[in-house]
């Protein structure tokens, strides 16, 4: 199918927005980066509220919008309520955190909302018609997507906001863990995509449709390593994942880093996203593909 | 309770394409898009490793299966799409937000965005036809008399006794992934691929 670049901002800003929150949280928990709670929850709510938008632009009428939304079973009605909850809930840590110091319970919170809203997005793409994404894979690779590009935001903040609390050497760990769990979680697909059976019908024709040629569903592990999709696949490996790890890993134990390492860092960890995200949907063949 | 569906004979489908081109004629169809294919099947060796003279092909009508399980019907986030009591499965174009999920949704393609209404379309059945006591039009246009339309659910209707009286290993749905497909197509003396 056609690449639905709407959907693609979406779950980049989402992940961005989510990630960052929940790497905000985890700062708390461990009682570090006081400083950049506030901006960081400023930057994760707007990042999240852009992915909204982006999708809306995907909609054909969204003037429609509430004309009897709400059907719960639908990823897109589920989606809008983890946006709303994620929202409320950082208001809520907002407005804490600029009471004084921000209790641990609002840290879980954050933390648990922001993986929470990944999960909820990812779920809304398990489509048993769509076998390439119907797999907890991409759970993992969304939630490694949350993890580099937030913890690279968190690191480009506390440079900004000079925290110097240890903050940023958890925060380049988290990116550089980020990073190689992005990694493993594009291999892990490679793997799953080649064990994905479509059904065949052999020879065909459409007769509607005379010079189209037949569908070609199988291959679709060399199509990802060395064929038509390698572009895409190599690009999310290399920048979104192993350059965004060896940043990381550079500054692993460096309290200061310079604004360059965490910039080129976040700017990789969403370039390879959005190189995969069209990925995704190039291949994401249905289970009958002859129609 | 009311399960309206399609049966196709395709042992007597003889690819005329009728069923495809009345389809767009009495739904408006789009240029460019259908509401029901005819795709050929073939031709393919009878055994693995055959050639010719020894192969076969069928033509397999494809359009909405109505399914038992929709899964549009599930990722319709406005309720647009939906099941009614006869089984078939309709889109409220007045509520589609042209979200376009449902399409992604559908095992079978046949969904697709009406460039002009920016709404899903697809196989209604012919509701409007229904509704007079008719049967859809790929039915009553088909050349070969290889379709059938009622209800599976009455005993008495022409669908369900000539399933019952069919070999049951010689009917077929298409790829099932959980949503049930409501349509079933007779294959007697060929493979069926699907």
């Amino acid at each position: 199918m056609e690449v639905q670049w709407s959907l693609v901002l979406f779950t980049l800003f989402v992940c961005l927005g989510a990630g960052t929150f929940a790497g905000t949280g985890l700062l708390t928990v461990l009682g570090k980066g006081e400083k950049l709670q506030v901006p960081a929850i400023i930057i994760s709510v707007i990042a999240v509220v852009i992915g909204g938008f982006a999708s809306f632009t995907h909609l054909q009428h969204w003037d429609r919008l509430f004309n009897g939304f709400g059907n719960p079973t639908s990823g897109i009605t589920q989606e809008l309520i983890g946006i709303v909850v994620f929202v409320i809930l950082a208001v809520v840590f907002f407005v804490v955190a600029c009471r004084g110091k921000t209790p641990v319970w609002a840290g879980v919170l954050a933390l648990i909302a922001g993986l929470g809203l990944v999960l909820v997005m990812t779920q809304s793409y398990m489509m048993s018609a769509r076998p390439v994404w119907s797999t907890p894979l991409l759970h993992l690779f969304y939630l490694a997507q949350a993890v580099v590009s937030g913890g690279a935001m968190l690191w480009l903040l506390g440079i900004i906001t000079k925290v110097e609390d240890g903050a940023q050497i958890i925060n380049t760990r988290i990116t550089a863990l980020g990073g190689i769990l992005v990694i493993i979680s594009l291999f892990a697909y490679v793997a799953y995509v080649g064990s994905v059976s479509f059904p065949t019908v052999g020879n065909y024709f459409d007769p509607t449709n005379p010079t189209k040629p037949m569908a070609d569903t199988s291959g679709f592990v060399g199509t990802l390593l060395s064929g038509d999709l390698a572009a895409y696949f190599w690009i999310a490996v290399i920048i979104g994942g192993a350059v965004a790890a060896v940043l990381g890993i550079l500054q692993w134990s460096k309290p200061k880093s310079t604004v360059g390492f965490a910039a080129v860092a976040l700017v990789c960890a969403l370039g390879g996203g959005i190189a995969f995200r069209a990925a995704l949907y190039l291949m994401g063949v249905s289970v009958f593909a002859f129609y | 309770m009311t399960r309206y569906a399609i049966v196709t004979d395709l042992d007597r489908c003889v690819g005329c394409l009728a069923c495809s081109v009345a389809c767009k004629i009495v739904n408006t169809v789009p240029i460019g898009q259908f509401w029901n294919k005819t795709l050929r099947i073939g031709p393919n060796p009878k055994a693995e490793g055959g050639n010719w003279p020894d192969i076969e092909l069928y033509y397999l009508t494809v359009q909405c299966q109505h399914c038992d399980v929709p899964q549009c019907v599930e990722v319709c986030p406005t309720g647009a799409s939906h099941k009614l009591s006869d089984g078939s499965v309709q889109i409220d174009k007045q509520k589609c937000i042209g979200c376009q999920f449902c399409v992604m949704a559908c095992p079978y393609n046949v969904r697709y965005l009406n460039e002009e209404q920016k709404v899903v379309e697809k196989c209604t059945l012919c509701e409007q036809m229904l509704a007079d006591g008719g049967v859809p039009q790929c039915v009553s246009q088909c050349g070969g008399r290889a379709r059938y339309f009622g209800d599976l659910e009455d005993a008495s209707s022409e669908v369900a006794q000539i399933l019952a009286a069919e070999d049951p290993a010689k009917v077929y749905t298409l790829p099932d992934v959980g949503n049930k497909p409501g349509f079933k197509y007779i294959l007697r003396n060929m493979k069926w691929r699907g």
